[in-house]
């Protein structure tokens, strides 16, 4: 039932809008995958020759969530052993799961699933109370979380831009239509690099391995790369008055700041399924929306990535904080309430609320 | 820029390469006696690598040494044992990588630039006491710079800007040194011509290569020795064993490296008993999808030390853990350290 409203409205999204979803670059090379509404299985190991056929096919099926590989296969279309890896396009993930924000405590909240017990803030490995590992946890999108995925998608553009050199034009943002951004990068250069050769760079931008020793001697405004990010953060005379212990503290302190917080695995996988942009997320019925570089400062995913804007709903929600989505919203608590379809939309897919009839 | 002397120092290049190609010699002409010194210093070239890990670098006729080289490729090529065409390829690279820290550098960057294909240029600067003549773009770097080991090659420790990473002129040769090696093994690996008429030589070859001085073989122990188990192995297995919470990734690491040590899948599944959630049907079969018995049929080995770092799994490292890039490699050196030491207090 509210399945069906769901795919209703990913389905009037796409008859109006499939027209946004752009041909990914050597279409036929890719291959897609589908999450499907109602038996929430993924059709993988598709391909298509060109945008047409991939629209048509979208608004069929009218799936969940829509992915394409970031890799180029020879053979698509077979079972992974034998499609025949050509490249990959760099990409790098940012998602406020993998941000501390201390808004979480007032949004986020994870219940154990063996003993019940509930808290908020980001979820633990193990229930606090009983020890197990079952647990479930809610989070919601809020506009600070948001923000700060912001900031560490900008300081990863300047990584990308000033020390790995890439230009500005083969550098794309996407909102996520969830809680972060893909940065997709389409680099002659970096086609070839395989697993390994990514994880230099993802260690490059978290600043993994850094030498603290060596750095001491290295500090050098003139240098570039990590000794010359660190020079400009420290003062320097209050460094001399310091104990090595204190300074290495310092040191830790600063690269910890400049580092940008990425999810490592999806960019070392050269083999991953990533949203294809301009399709809507399942999670919250938002776009996969691209954000022009020189928007993104000022861009705002909870105005600018609204798909449905039309027409409203008479929903029951459960229980929701007070929420952004091109208006304020709640808090609402066991109550009815007519919410424009995008808001409500968002709260179904969460979860949170249930069409009143 | 090139003399026929470099053609000789480098004949893997693109220009020897040609200058072969102009000379007219076809690769079935070789057992003809005009090409006899040819052939000698081919078998030469690989008994000196075998032997010596080392290829001499002088020689009488310059001909005589650029043809020699692709004839030690193909007599390579007809050996089954890949032992021998990695010890060749890399005794070949160490030749070239001797000639090149002594080179111009202008043939240095002249070469990596042509053969390789490297985006590279001058860049004739000082940072903190160290000349940098050189800047490669990071990706040819990565390719190179990952298989070496020691620190100072990570990333993350090098200036980087706008794409390029500087270097000095050692750093080029030895980043040179492992394109080589892959070249060669490359031309190994493609070299499709029949080998006919060489029975002699490539018995003589096997023979060398019976007296190799190989590093003693690091074969795995048939026991499992659990004090020789790396400091995070040892952490996760703790956790496990007394009904402690693990990670996905820790369960792989976990398991992929007790299977590799000789433990059976029944037995880690005993061990996954203790954990909170365990759930026997489902823990059997995921072990035995990493020892290969499912599934793909690949048989997994753990994730390598940096990664291991990456996934915040590497914890309490020991002085041992400096010397070594892959949890297996800790476990064989310290199995033979606790041999040893059995050994002197009289155990074996």
């Amino acid at each position: 039932m509210i399945e069906d409203y769901i795919k209703k409205k990913f389905s009037e999204y796409y008859r109006l809008f499939s027209w946004r979803i752009n041909e990914p670059k050597e279409i036929a090379k890719r291959e897609f995958g589908f999450l499907l509404f109602k038996e929430k299985i993924m059709v993988r190991h598709k391909s298509f020759l060109n945008i047409n056929n991939l629209r048509d096919f979208i608004k069929t099926i009218i799936p969940s969530d829509v992915y394409y590989s970031s890799a180029y296969y020879l053979k698509p279309e077979e079972e992974m052993k034998n499609k025949e890896w050509l490249g990959a396009d760099l990409i790098f993930d940012i998602d406020a799961d993998h941000i501390d924000t201390l808004c979480k405590k007032e949004h986020d909240k994870w219940i154990c699933k063996n003993c019940g017990y509930t808290s908020k803030g980001s979820p633990p490995e193990n229930c606090l109370k009983c020890g197990e590992n079952k647990i479930q946890a809610e989070t919601w999108i809020c506009q600070k979380c948001l923000e700060k995925a912001k900031e560490e998608t900008l300081k990863l553009i300047d990584f990308l831009m000033k020390d790995f050199g890439f230009k500005k034009e083969d550098i794309k943002a996407y909102f996520t239509g969830h809680r972060g951004y893909h940065i997709h990068v389409d680099s002659k250069e970096a086609l070839q690099l395989i697993s390994d050769e990514r994880k230099e760079i993802v260690d490059y931008v978290m600043g993994i391995g850094v030498d603290l020793n060596n750095l001491l001697n290295f500090i050098n405004e003139q240098t570039s790369g990590w000794t010359k990010r660190i020079a400009s953060a420290i003062k320097t005379n209050s460094l001399k008055s310091l104990t090595k212990k204190k300074i290495m503290r310092e040191l830790q302190s600063i690269i910890k700041d400049k580092a940008v917080k990425i999810d490592a695995v999806v960019t070392m996988d050269i083999h991953r399924l990533i949203r294809l942009p301009e399709t809507l997320n399942g999670k919250t019925g938002l776009r996969a929306v691209k954000v022009d570089l020189n928007h993104l400062e000022k861009f705002n995913p909870l105005i600018e990535a609204i798909a449905l804007n039309e027409g409203e709903e008479k929903i029951y929600i459960k229980e929701v904080p007070k929420f952004f989505l091109g208006e304020e919203f709640g808090p609402y608590k066991n109550e009815k309430a007519t919410l424009p379809t995008a808001a409500a939309l968002l709260l179904i897919c969460k979860g949170k609320a249930e069409l009143v009839n | 820029m090139l003399t026929i002397i470099d053609l000789a120092k480098y004949p893997f290049i693109k220009e020897a390469v040609d200058y072969i190609k102009n000379l007219g010699v076809k690769i079935d002409e070789l057992a003809s006696t005009d090409f006899a010194e040819v052939v000698k210093r081919a078998e030469e070239r690989i008994k000196e690598a075998l032997i010596n890990a080392k290829i001499s670098k002088d020689w009488l006729s310059n001909d005589i040494e650029i043809l020699s080289f692709p004839a030690a490729i193909f007599l390579v090529s007809g050996i089954k044992d890949e032992k021998i065409k990695r010890r060749y390829a890399l005794s070949e690279a160490k030749r070239a990588y001797e000639f090149l820290i002594n080179e111009e550098n202008e043939k240095i960057l002249y070469i990596a630039k042509e053969t390789f294909e490297w985006k590279a240029d001058f860049a004739n600067i000082n940072f903190n006491n160290r000349f940098f003549a050189f800047k490669v773009h990071f990706s040819n770097y990565l390719r190179n710079a990952v298989k070496i080991k020691d620190a100072k090659w990570k990333l993350t420790n090098r200036i980087l800007e706008e794409g390029y990473v500087y270097i000095t002129k050692e750093e080029a040769a030895r980043l040179l040194e492992e394109e080589i090696q892959k070249k060669i093994l490359d031309k190994i690996e493609n070299s499709k011509v029949e080998i006919k008429n060489f029975e002699e030589q490539i018995k003589r070859i096997t023979g060398y290569s019976s007296k190799l001085s190989f590093a003693p073989s690091m074969d795995l122990p048939k026991t499992t020795v659990f004090s020789a188990f790396p400091p995070c192995i040892k952490k996760i297995y703790e956790s496990v064993t007394s009904g402690g919470h693990a990670s996905h990734m820790e369960r792989f690491t976990l398991t992929a490296f007790l299977l590799n040590a000789g433990l059976k899948p029944e037995e880690i599944t005993q061990i996954f008993k203790g954990v909170s959630d365990f759930d026997e049907e489902k823990t059997r079969y995921q072990i035995e999808h990493i020892a290969g018995a499912r599934g793909s049929g690949i048989k997994y080995t753990p994730p390598k030390c940096s990664t291991l770092k990456t996934y915040g799994i590497c914890i309490n490292q020991d002085e041992l853990c400096n010397k070594i890039r892959h949890p297996l490699t800790y476990y064989k050196k310290a199995v033979k350290f606790w041999r040893r030491k059995e050994v002197d207090r009289g155990l074996h």
